[in-house]
């Protein structure tokens, strides 16, 4: 009786919850045929709604005859559409962009409900190219870091720290496939091509349970898909690199394409710098490119398929020739290339008008190779004797992943999203060959390559429980294995926001984190020698767990909010003190040590979103610190990540149609120094091999650089004409010099009195200009 | 009123232009001598069948800064205590030949250090925290048990370079060793010891890990005299160590040494002993810093003192002397 019970109930649900009309379909961009990743579909009869997957995926069931939809995008005209609803039907909705004003955020009342969840911040690529750029690059990370919470590692870095976090903390994802070293140029660029990207999301907490492996922070980089309608393209010239993006239909309605390229020609800098002489020859050179190409085509309304690919590359040389005789000469030369690789295969299909899947096969790589070669030619009796000693050092990681997810939307209160991934890690974290012919020498070594396999599975459920309370939870579970040890990891999450009134949300959320990749490094520049490493038998992985509250009031022009956060970390690893990172020899494993640390701040945002003037104002007051046993004496010490405030403030103003001006005023803390403060010189008797000086260092870190501040200008002015638009952007970098401190050198023989720093600088005042043509 | 309006606008906006520029350039960061306070430094590391000595001194403000003078300090009350037990009180060493005056800063106690005994050293001045320190002389339990020159050659600077190979046996464990190579010149029949003496040139050797065949690396405890390292290193109490990269310098190789001189060969002495964990980190702390001083992508490091409320090492070496004689061809 029991089991009929039951199972009249369930049927009863089913055929109630399966009985009401679901509406379906896309959200695209009318004129290219992109999909609209977020955009919000509110039905003005019952309150309920939705917003579109990462697909552009929407899927909303209703309990009653009809519906009026209202439609809406950052940057797009909102739509309106009465829809009678006789039964489930699939719904492909296009909207028009909004050409006139280009306000960058439009946003009605309605869809504050909708608006992101804690902790996250989204930027759109048209936001981002109205704000100054550094030495006229674009950079979406650079605007990043021009949230609250977010900070640069160092000056003019495209490294991002989140909420006290390392480089390594943040998982950064190109179309759903994690990057490891989104930078080029020593950390000072980022990989992304703005041409090529659609949409860009930062979470900095209360992460949804579909994310894993790392602790701080998600980035999800979106690249567009190209449009189906008509072919299109710019062309851009700074004064450091071009750009090119084409895209087209290869089949109208089905099948489009996007091709994006960026090429460095900062070799032409160095030029005038290399040397010529009878005796001597010095050359320097260096380039970086991007590449990203998409291809996707629509077999049906059921089914789509994503084929992607990115790769990019750093490549450096240097040589420098001494001839001593005509006998007789040497060459010192020595090579850098480093750069990503990443391709992806997805395969959309709609199982059912609430089940969207996904499922994707990818492969990520991220190589480093660096080789110093010392040759010399000797030429006795008419012989010519070559002789060569060099040193090859590489770094790699590859993942090889296959990841497969569900969204499922049973009704307008309950989003369900499900999946599971499988992730084959290669790592080859510092390798060495040396070869002297001279002494008929040759070895090498380094750590061994080591393989791990990485699943991960997770549940989540998106509700709005009732029309005050949404709640996200779900549940995230990882295993790694490695040299034959397993790990695992349950990662409850939960985050969730209650509307006060119309407008003022209270937000609050907890979440656990685990990370099985570790990187070293030790400058918070971003150098390519930084060494991603695994999780090993002997080396467990990073943990965190943080817990975030907020207040956050939102209208259709403002946005205020409020956030603290609190954050444990555990099993976080550094170079141990006195750690030769440049001592290739010596396995990683044997130059680090494990420790804790915690973060905690409060972050401000007061956002304009409309009219001629928007723009921000970002305030970060926080606290990071570490404590590691056999770093400073065991004593805490501040991370090399903290700053105790950090402000930003941002605008940009539309004088005409044509016309527009862009600032961004930083203002933080300066970085952290370790400082000699004294020293030892007595005498060990009978001892001769000692060292007479000793240095005495303050605790790591203790010691906080002058304040950083900088103001960045630009002006912007766009045509658009029939067949081809032209945008000309004027900037300065800095605009009123400002030497802020990179790093500090040491006087050493300053006078007895004193110590003596001075603190040198970077970038000075940039000024650039860029020419685009779109067509 | 409107012309004081615009005086003052243009006014406020000038002082502002002039307070944001006026912060463009950066002073250099002056950290003051009269913020110092110095500790004592103690450097003392005795030998069996040796009296202990050391030098006393403080710290200085600028590791660097050769105007600053180096401060000996004199007339310390400095005690020693062998197991617990006082043996005595160290006295300034008398300077020869200077009547009343003692070297600056050194001092001395005439007792012979037993191995496998723990000492303890208490020092007071006036003006000064007072200072101590606490170590062993350990038991050496190492032994070479092999020798080995592995080869010999030349560069194109016909610089002559030989390989030594060490095989060091200890069945104790959890130690610390110390290791040092010494050229000892062309062992002659016919020259007597001073002359010796006098072919001593400056005493380099490399135990270069860009170098070591065995992938195992020793931390090199010091910058190019001597290494430290520990027992992690040995197999079944057994370590193999190659000394690379020997390098002679400036020796005539034809001088004294001929085809009818039946005792010709170079000399090179081997020191190695059991060191206490102390002075295995004071020199190898040490090292790095001279190591990574110029390395700015290295991490800073303090040298790991024993000297409680001061700096230095107070630390017992018992060391082993083992002759390898080379062939010259």
């Amino acid at each position: 009786m029991r089991r009929v019970y039951f199972i009249s109930i369930n049927l009863l649900l089913t055929t109630f919850v399966f009985s009401q009309p679901t509406l379906s379909g896309y959200v695209r961009d009318s004129s290219t045929g992109e999909n609209l990743i977020g955009a919000t579909i509110i039905d003005s009869s019952s309150g309920k709604g939705t917003v579109t997957n990462t697909y552009g995926y929407y899927s909303l069931t209703l309990a009653q005859d009809s519906a009026i939809l209202q439609v809406s995008y950052v940057g797009y005209v909102r739509q309106t559409l009465r829809i009678a609803l006789t039964g489930s039907q699939t719904l492909n909705i296009s909207l028009q962009p909004d050409s006139g004003l280009k306000e960058v955020v439009v946003t009605s009342e309605e869809t504050l409900d909708m608006l992101p969840s804690m902790s996250t911040v989204k930027l759109t690529v048209e936001q981002i190219n109205n704000l100054p750029a550094t030495m006229g690059e674009t950079d979406i990370m650079k605007a990043i870091q021009l949230m609250p919470g977010i900070s640069a590692g160092a000056e003019g870095s495209a490294n991002v720290h989140v909420r006290g976090g390392g480089p390594d903390q943040n998982l950064t994802l190109l179309d759903g496939v994690p990057l490891y070293n989104p930078s080029h140029l020593y950390g000072f660029f980022s990989v992304f091509n703005p041409e090529a990207i659609n949409n860009i999301e930062v979470i900095k907490g209360g992460f949804p349970a579909r994310y894993g492996g790392r602790l701080s922070s998600v980035i999800d980089v979106t690249m567009k898909e190209g449009s189906n309608q008509s072919f299109g393209g710019s062309v851009t010239v700074g004064p450091l690199a071009s750009k090119l993006s084409l895209e087209g239909p290869i089949w109208k309605d089905r099948t489009s394409f996007i091709v994006s390229g960026r090429r460095s020609y900062i070799g032409l800098i160095y030029n005038p710098f290399e040397r010529f002489g009878d005796d001597f020859d010095i050359a320097r050179d260096y380039a970086f490119y991007d590449f990203n190409a998409k291809v996707n085509h629509i077999f049906s309304d059921k089914s789509r398929l994503y084929i992607s690919m990115y790769q990019g590359l750093d490549d450096f040389s240097s040589s420098d020739t001494q001839v001593y005789s005509p006998f007789y000469r040497s060459t010192d030369a020595s090579t850098m290339r480093w750069g990503n690789g990443v391709a992806v295969i997805r395969w959309n299909y709609v199982l059912h008008p609430k089940v969207f899947t996904n499922l994707s096969v990818s492969t990520n790589d991220f190589h480093f190779r660096t080789k110093q070669a010392f040759t010399t030619q000797e030429t006795t009796n008419d012989v010519t004797t070559t002789r060569i000693d060099q040193m090859v050092y590489r770094n790699r990681i590859t993942d090889y992943t296959v990841k497969w997810d569900a969204d499922y939307y049973p009704n307008a209160i309950h989003t369900i999203k499900a999946g599971a991934s499988a992730i084959f890690h290669k790592y080859a974290p510092g390798l060495y060959r040396i070869t002297q012919e001279a002494a008929d020498l040759s070895n090498g070594g380094g750590a061994e390559q080591t393989d791990a396999m990485e699943y991960a599975f997770f549940v989540e459920d998106d509700m709005q429980l009732h029309r005050l309370l949404r709640l996200n939870v779900g549940v995230h579970q990882s295993i790694f294995t490695v040299q034959g040890r397993t790990y695992t990891s349950t990662q409850p999450r939960i985050s969730g926001r209650y509307t006060l009134t119309k407008g003022l949300s209270l937000k609050a959320s907890f979440a656990t984190m685990q990370q099985y990749n570790h990187l070293l490094t030790n400058t918070g520049v971003g150098l390519p020698t930084d060494l991603w490493v695994p999780t090993t038998r002997d080396v467990k992985p990073q943990t965190s767990e943080q817990w975030a509250l907020g207040l956050v009031r939102a209208t259709a022009n403002w946005e205020i909010s409020l956030e603290g956060y609190t954050k444990q970390m555990d099993g976080l690893i550094e170079y141990e003190e006195g750690a030769r990172v440049t001592a290739t020899y010596e396995p990683w494993y044997d130059k680090v040590t494990d420790g804790d640390g915690y973060s905690r701040g409060l972050e401000v945002l007061i956002q304009r979103k409309t009219g001629k003037l928007t723009g921000w104002l970002a305030y970060t007051l926080s606290k990071t610190q570490r404590q590691f046993d056999e770093i400073n004496g065991g004593e805490p010490f501040y991370s090399r990540y903290d700053r105790r405030h950090d402000l930003s403030l941002t605008g940009t103003y539309q004088f005409a149609n044509k016309w527009s001006a862009g600032a961004v005023w930083i203002v933080s803390s300066g970085n952290r120094a370790t400082v000699i403060k004294g020293g030892t010189r007595g005498e060990l008797l009978g001892f001769p091999y000692d060292r007479l000086s000793g240095i005495i260092y303050s605790n790591r870190n203790a010691f906080v650089l002058p304040t950083y501040h900088r103001l960045d200008l630009s002006v912007q002015w766009a045509s658009i004409g029939e067949k081809l638009g032209h945008e000309v952007v004027l900037g300065v970098y800095n605009a009123y010099a400002r030497e802020n401190a990179f790093y500090l050198d040491y006087q050493r023989f300053s006078p007895a009195d004193r110590i003596v720093y001075f603190p040198r600088s970077l970038l000075p005042i940039i000024p650039y200009m860029n020419y685009t043509v779109r067509f | 009123m409107y012309f004081v309006k615009l005086v003052s606008r243009i006014w406020m906006v000038g002082y502002a232009g002039i307070l944001i520029f006026s912060s463009c350039q950066i002073d250099p960061i002056i950290f003051k001598a009269r913020d110092f306070e110095p500790k004592l430094e103690l450097k003392c590391i005795f030998y069996q069948g040796d009296t202990i000595r050391f030098t006393l001194t403080r710290s200085v403000f600028s590791p660097f800064g050769l105007d600053e003078e180096l401060i000996y300090i004199d007339g310390a009350n400095a005690d020693l205590f062998e197991d617990g037990e006082y043996v005595g009180s160290f006295y300034q060493v008398p300077c020869n030949g200077c009547e009343n005056y003692t070297y600056d800063g050194y001092y001395k106690i005439d007792h012979i250090p037993q191995a496998g005994r723990s000492y303890r050293i208490e020092v007071s001045v006036a003006g000064y925290p007072s200072i101590q320190a606490e170590t062993e002389l350990p038991i050496s339990g190492v032994n070479v048990i092999n020798l080995l020159v592995n080869r010999r050659y030349f560069d194109v600077q016909s610089t002559e370079f030989y390989d030594l190979g060490v095989q060091l046996f200890d069945e104790l464990h959890n130690n610390y060793y110390l290791m040092n190579v010494d050229y000892e010149g062309i062992i002659l029949s016919s020259i007597d010891n001073d002359t010796i003496r006098r072919w001593v040139y400056d005493q380099r050797f490399k135990v270069s890990p860009n170098y070591l065949m065995n992938n195992l690396e020793p931390h090199n405890g010091s910058s190019y005299r001597s290494i430290v390292f520990s027992d992690s290193y040995f197999s079944n109490s057994i370590f193999n160590i190659e000394l690379k990269e020997l390098e002679r310098l400036n020796i005539d190789l034809d001088q004294g040494c001929n085809a009818e001189n039946v005792y010709c060969k170079r000399l090179f002495k081997i020191h190695v002993g059991n060191i206490t964990k102390e002075l295995y980190d004071y020199l190898y702390t040490s090292a790095l810093q001279d190591i990574n001083y110029k390395d700015p992508f290295s991490e800073p490091v303090n040298i790991i003192s024993n000297i409680e409320n001061g700096y230095g090492i107070f630390a017992g070496y018992n060391r082993s002397v083992y002759p390898i004689f080379i062939d010259i061809p």
